[in-house]
Parts: C-alpha cells; sequence; structure tokens
C-alpha cells in the first residue's frame, strides 16, 4: 500500500461563504482552488474576444477573495488590467470616478449596493455602464437588465462556488471538473469533485435555480445555472 | 545563514543591514532605476526635462538627492489632466506587466490611482511587521485591511506561510471577527481603526460578550489612519492587547511600530527616505520635524521618484533597540492640514490627546474646521455620544473648549455632532480631520 493515500491542501487564506441561511461563514482555501477556478473563468471570458490591455472595473469584498480572486487573476492572466472599487453603497463615487477616468471594457461584480450608492450620488446606471459588459450580482441583474442599452451578464456566488454568464447570455457558468451540479427539487446541490481545503458534499446551497447541462453556444460545456 | 524558523525576524538580512550597506543597497536600486523611468514615465521624462536632468548626471546617492526634482500630488493630477492619463504619467509599463490599479482613500478628492506591479511592496514590508509581532509560517491573522480598493492580495502572503483570514471593515462585521477570533484563533488583528473600536466596546456592552476571551490568541492589535486617542488606547487594551501604530509611507509602502514602540519602522530598502526641510531641499537634523520625501525602490511599475507626500514626520536614524537599523518616524501631520492660530502652529495631532476626556466624547472624533491657514480661533466640530450627554450641549461645548483652551492655550470654539452624522462626513472609517467647512 502506498504510503501517501491522501493529501490535504494547505489553505493560504481564508474567505467567506454565504450558508443556506445567509450567514458567513468562514471558508480556508488553497492556491490550487484559486487556480483551477481561474481557468474555469478564462474558459468564460474567452468567448468575449477581449483585447489585451482593457481595463476591467471589479467591485467587490475585501473578504470575497475565494470568489473573487480567480475572476481578478483571470483578468491578469488574460493581459487586461483590473481596476478596484468596494461593492459597497458608500464607494460608489470610486466606482464612478474610475468610470470617467478609464476606457473600461467590463465592469464585473456589480451589486445592489453599489447602484444604490451610484443613485445617491445622482449617477446612472444606464450611462455609466452604456458600451461596455456587466456581470451584474443577483440583487443587480434585473435592475440592470431593465436597461435596453446595457450589455448584462449574470456573476454568482453559489455557497462555496462562483458562476459567471458567457457571450451567450444564456445562464452562468460552474466549473464541470470541480464541481458535480444537481438540480434538486429546483434546488442547485454541489458536491466537489477534487479535493478542497474544505469539503462539500451533496450540499445544498438553497439557491432555486434551473441547472441546463450540455453544450452553449458559447462553445463552453460547464453547466449553466440560471435563477428561478 | 539565517532560516525562516530563526525567532526574532523575518528577513534578519535586510532587517539589521549596517548603515553603510544599506545606503550601498539604495545606491544600486537607485542607478538602476534612473535611466529606466527617465526612458519610461512620461511624468519624469517632463519634469526632468523641464530642470534639465538626465541620467547622466546621476552617478551616486548624493547625485540622486541634489539634482532630481520633486514630484507632488498636484504635480501628478495636473500631467494626468493635461494628458487625459489616468496614471498621471507614472506608469512605466502596461498590461500585462501592469496588473492592477490600486487607489488611495480619496479622502481629499478623486482618488488618485496607483498602478500595481506583480509584487506587493507594502505586503514585503508587512511580512517582517506581523513576523514581528509573533505571526509564523502557517499562523493565522486577521486581515481586515479598510477597503477592497486595493484588489486582492490573500495569495502574496504565500512566501511567508502566514494565513490571512479576511474580515470586511466594518463595524457591521464585529460579531463575525468575534466568530472567527475563536474559530481560527489568528496571532495578531491587522488593522482596526476607530470606528472598529466604538463597534467592539459597543457589541461588548451590549452582548455582554468577552472580548479578552474572545481575542486571547492576539498577540498584537495593529492600528493606523490617524494617531490613537489615549481613550481609545484604554479601551483596547483592555481586551488584554498590545497595540502597534501605523502610518502609511507615501501610499508606496507602510511604517509600523515594533515592541519597543519608539517610532515607526520606515523600510529603507523598499523606499529611500528623505527627511527635509517642508520648503526646500534641505536635510534636517537627526530627531527633528521634517517632510516625508520617498522614492519607491522596487517599484518597476509606477515608482514614485522623490514625492513630497505632503506629511510630517520626526525622523531618526538611530538603530533602534529591537535590532532593526532601518529609519524611524513619527507622524506629525500634513503640511496642508497645519493651521496658525493667533500665530501659533496647530495640528490634529495636537488635538487628539484631550477630546476623548469626557464620556460623551470618547470616541475622540473630531474635525479642524480650516477655511484658511491663519484664523483668529480654532473652530472644532466635535463629535459626542447622545446617550452618555449628563447635562445639555451647550455645557459640553463649554467644558471641551474650556479644557482645549487650557491646554493649547489658544481661542476655541466649539460645535458639536453626533458621532454618527460626523462619520457620514467622510470616507467610511476613517473621517477628514480638517475640513474646509
Amino acid at each position: 500500500m502506498s504510503q501517501i493515500t491522501q493529501t490535504t491542501l494547505s489553505p493560504i487564506a481564508v474567505g467567506r461563504y454565504l450558508n443556506v441561511d445567509g450567514e458567513k461563514t468562514s471558508l480556508p482555501y488553497s492556491l490550487m482552488e484559486v487556480d483551477r477556478s481561474r481557468r474555469a473563468i478564462l474558459r468564460v471570458l474567452n468567448t468575449f474576444h477581449f483585447r489585451t490591455g482593457a481595463n476591467i472595473l471589479i467591485t467587490s469584498l475585501f473578504d470575497e477573495g475565494a470568489h473573487m480572486m480567480p475572476f481578478e487573476r483571470a483578468v491578469m492572466t488574460y493581459g487586461m488590467v483590473a481596476a478596484s472599487a468596494d461593492s459597497t453603497p458608500w464607494d460608489a463615487k470610486r466606482v464612478e470616478s474610475i468610470v470617467r477616468m478609464f476606457a473600461l471594457s467590463g465592469a464585473a461584480g456589480i451589486s445592489g449596493d453599489v447602484l444604490d450608492g451610484l443613485a445617491q450620488l445622482g449617477f446612472k446606471p444606464e450611462e455609466l455602464f452604456d458600451g461596455m459588459k456587466v456581470w451584474a450580482r443577483p440583487d443587480a441583474y434585473e435592475r440592470l437588465k431593465a436597461f435596453p442599452n446595457l450589455d448584462v451578464y449574470r456573476w454568482m456566488e453559489i455557497g462555496p462556488a462562483v458562476a459567471v454568464e458567457c457571450s451567450q447570455g444564456a445562464g452562468a457558468h460552474i466549473d464541470r471538473f470541480e464541481w458535480n451540479v444537481e438540480e434538486i427539487d429546483g434546488e442547485v446541490v454541489l458536491t466537489n469533485r477534487l479535493n478542497r481545503c474544505v469539503e462539500f458534499k451533496n450540499y445544498h446551497t438553497g439557491l432555486k435555480a434551473k441547472v441546463h447541462n450540455g453544450g452553449c453556444d458559447c462553445g463552453n460545456p460547464d453547466p449553466r445555472i440560471i435563477p428561478a | 545563514m539565517a532560516t525562516i524558523t530563526d525567532d526574532q525576524f523575518f528577513d534578519p538580512t535586510v532587517e539589521t543591514m549596517p548603515r553603510a550597506e544599506l545606503e550601498k543597497l539604495q545606491e544600486a536600486r537607485i542607478l538602476q532605476l534612473v535611466p529606466y523611468v527617465y526612458e519610461r514615465s512620461p511624468l519624469v521624462r517632463d519634469l526632468w526635462e523641464q530642470h534639465g536632468v538626465t541620467p547622466d548626471d546621476i552617478k551616486s546617492l548624493a547625485d540622486f538627492k541634489a539634482k532630481v526634482p520633486f514630484m507632488d500630488k498636484d504635480t501628478i493630477r495636473a500631467y494626468r489632466d493635461k494628458h487625459n492619463d489616468p496614471y498621471g504619467g507614472l506608469a512605466c509599463v502596461s498590461a500585462p506587466h501592469l496588473r492592477g490599479v490600486g487607489f488611495t482613500s480619496g479622502t481629499t478628492g478623486d482618488p488618485t490611482p496607483l498602478p500595481r506591479p506583480e509584487d506587493n511592496a507594502v505586503v514585503n514590508g508587512l511580512k517582517r511587521e506581523l513576523w514581528q509581532i509573533g505571526v509564523r509560517a502557517n499562523d493565522k491573522f486577521a486581515y481586515m485591511l479598510f477597503s477592497f480598493r486595493d484588489g486582492l492580495n490573500a495569495d502574496r502572503w504565500m512566501d511567508c506561510g502566514m494565513i490571512p483570514v479576511a474580515v470586511q471593515h466594518s463595524p457591521l462585521e464585529i460579531p463575525y471577527l468575534v466568530k472567527i477570533s475563536r474559530e481560527h484563533r489568528p496571532k495578531a488583528l491587522f488593522m482596526i481603526s476607530t470606528p472598529i473600536i466604538m463597534g467592539l466596546d459597543a457589541y461588548q456592552k451590549k452582548s455582554g460578550d468577552d472580548l479578552r476571551e474572545a481575542f486571547s490568541s492576539i498577540q498584537g492589535v495593529v492600528f493606523g489612519g490617524e494617531p490613537m486617542s489615549p481613550n481609545l488606547r484604554k479601551i483596547v487594551e483592555g481586551w488584554g492587547l498590545e497595540i502597534f501604530e501605523l502610518s502609511s509611507l507615501g501610499d508606496l509602502a507602510t511604517a509600523m511600530e515594533c515592541k519597543a514602540h519608539d517610532g515607526m519602522h520606515t523600510w529603507e530598502d523598499i523606499a529611500l527616505i528623505e527627511h527635509l526641510d517642508p520648503n526646500d531641499n534641505i536635510e534636517m537634523p537627526d530627531g527633528s520635524r521634517g517632510e516625508l520625501v520617498v522614492t519607491a525602490l522596487t517599484d518597476d511599475v509606477a515608482p514614485f521618484i522623490r514625492y513630497r507626500t505632503d506629511d510630517l514626520i520626526s525622523f531618526t536614524r538611530q538603530p533602534c533597540t529591537c535590532g532593526r537599523t532601518h529609519g524611524r518616524m513619527k507622524p506629525v501631520g500634513r503640511k496642508g492640514d497645519e493651521m496658525l492660530i493667533g500665530g501659533r502652529s496647530v495640528l490634529p495631532i495636537d488635538i487628539f490627546p484631550f477630546i476623548g476626556d469626557f464620556p460623551e466624547t470618547r470616541s475622540g472624533l473630531f474635525q479642524m474646521i480650516r477655511p484658511q491657514r491663519e484664523m483668529d480661533a480654532l473652530r472644532l466640530r466635535v463629535g459626542f455620544d447622545p446617550d452618555e450627554l449628563h447635562d445639555d450641549e451647550a455645557a459640553l461645548c463649554e467644558r471641551i473648549s474650556s479644557k482645549l483652551q487650557s491646554e493649547l492655550n489658544i481661542p476655541i470654539t466649539v460645535e458639536l455632532m453626533s458621532n454618527e452624522a460626523l462619520l457620514k462626513l467622510g470616507p467610511p472609517n476613517k473621517i477628514p480631520r480638517v475640513s474646509k467647512s
């Protein structure tokens, strides 16, 4: 018998995920998990044909490393520049300032809080985000979709996982190598397929959604999530 | 050679480098930097041409200090506006070498973009600081940076093995901070601010939770962003925590106290520190007050070159009793914040020791109103907790002005504002201590 039967991943950091009740739960994560997720997100970014040197605004929170770092690193891998702001109402001024100063090709992680903050300052999202790809969190997605001139896609945290929508806008892709994704009674249930710092077996995420398997028109076979 | 298991220093070779060797290292880095920035940074080229300086003129550290022109925030903003360049002419490279853009806090206007390389000079300095607090490989620390505006850098700690446990820097996150402190037993808490301390204090009073027990694994807590008032210090020490104060080193790195608590260590291998007459290019005597001027020695993306920070510091290059050899600074205030009241210099640092002396003003929140530099009397906006008010607002105003007038010997008028309202006047977790109106 081999002496090494199982290896344990060492965390590089501890982030957090929102449990089924929406409460923050700490989530140790490793560099391998970040890098695997980065590769999955690259499969999505590839469908937009961005150019090296483009600028992407990323709005996030400091404790979202396990979820957003792979996106940020994918942007960098693509040779694009990540400009950062908090996804809070009170950092909306920075969001506006970045949009004004930089020629942005995209904006990711836009939340309802960001939209509220912009509205309080008198800025209109349909003007600010015009001409770029916008990945919106669930609480901002429908609000932005209401503006026909905007090009809006989904960015979703699903428990410990992340899902990002491709250029076809037909559901947010989730990494098929990392997660076994099931739809049980209309709820997304996750099981990790590879070693992680924290195991998730038949994890009921609380997200009511349709899971679409099979190929997407973008060419990426990763399953797609469409919230109910 | 020292190993990573040696106890006292994370990087003993650099941290205890004799002064002569340190200056040799600085000179080597400067002489590499000079032609690099002249060729690549549009602002540097523009500025140096205006002053008739070329790389051929710089053959030593002494030449650099004598001949290279200064830059400051206004120089960068002017270049940015004139050339429609968000980086203000500082960027020496473009993507993919340029990875991201962080920003200054934006306390005084549009946030200034800070282009980010792959490496992170701030984190490189902080590893040394957390090590001296007692954090070692495989230890965790609570990581509460003020915001995400510099991007995500948890993976930049890998080469020291320390594990950051990220917590959002917000009073709303206090219960989660307490929870992860019990769950992950962090060795340090990096970092807290006035609103976090107020939030923890209120949480403890309301919940009855024992913070001394919750934080018992923490060997040091870092406080930054502004001077710490004696009352806040007392509250934090009441939880059994040793406090290490931290300040920015012109936005290119940080400086932090060691266990000797006798000034903040500047990392002179990361930044060339000059300590100059605020109105001239004259080196100030060791131990005296002067303006901090910095040059980034390890940033090849957008280095500041002889950047006048506007920060007034007292500075010494005397080796510290902790064994480190790099210079130490004590922040005094911002040059642009100084007021002359009846001819007497007043800075926020003069107010901090006294403002929290009353139960209503324990939070230490205040703003100096500075419509112009010279005034006959100091106008102070002071935050207070209405629940603690034991007479009335007029009486509290009177008590505060009497106390400050007797301590500072200048005329003062006080206007009150609730802590909650005052905190809304600035960006989160930081209020401007000086305001035009």
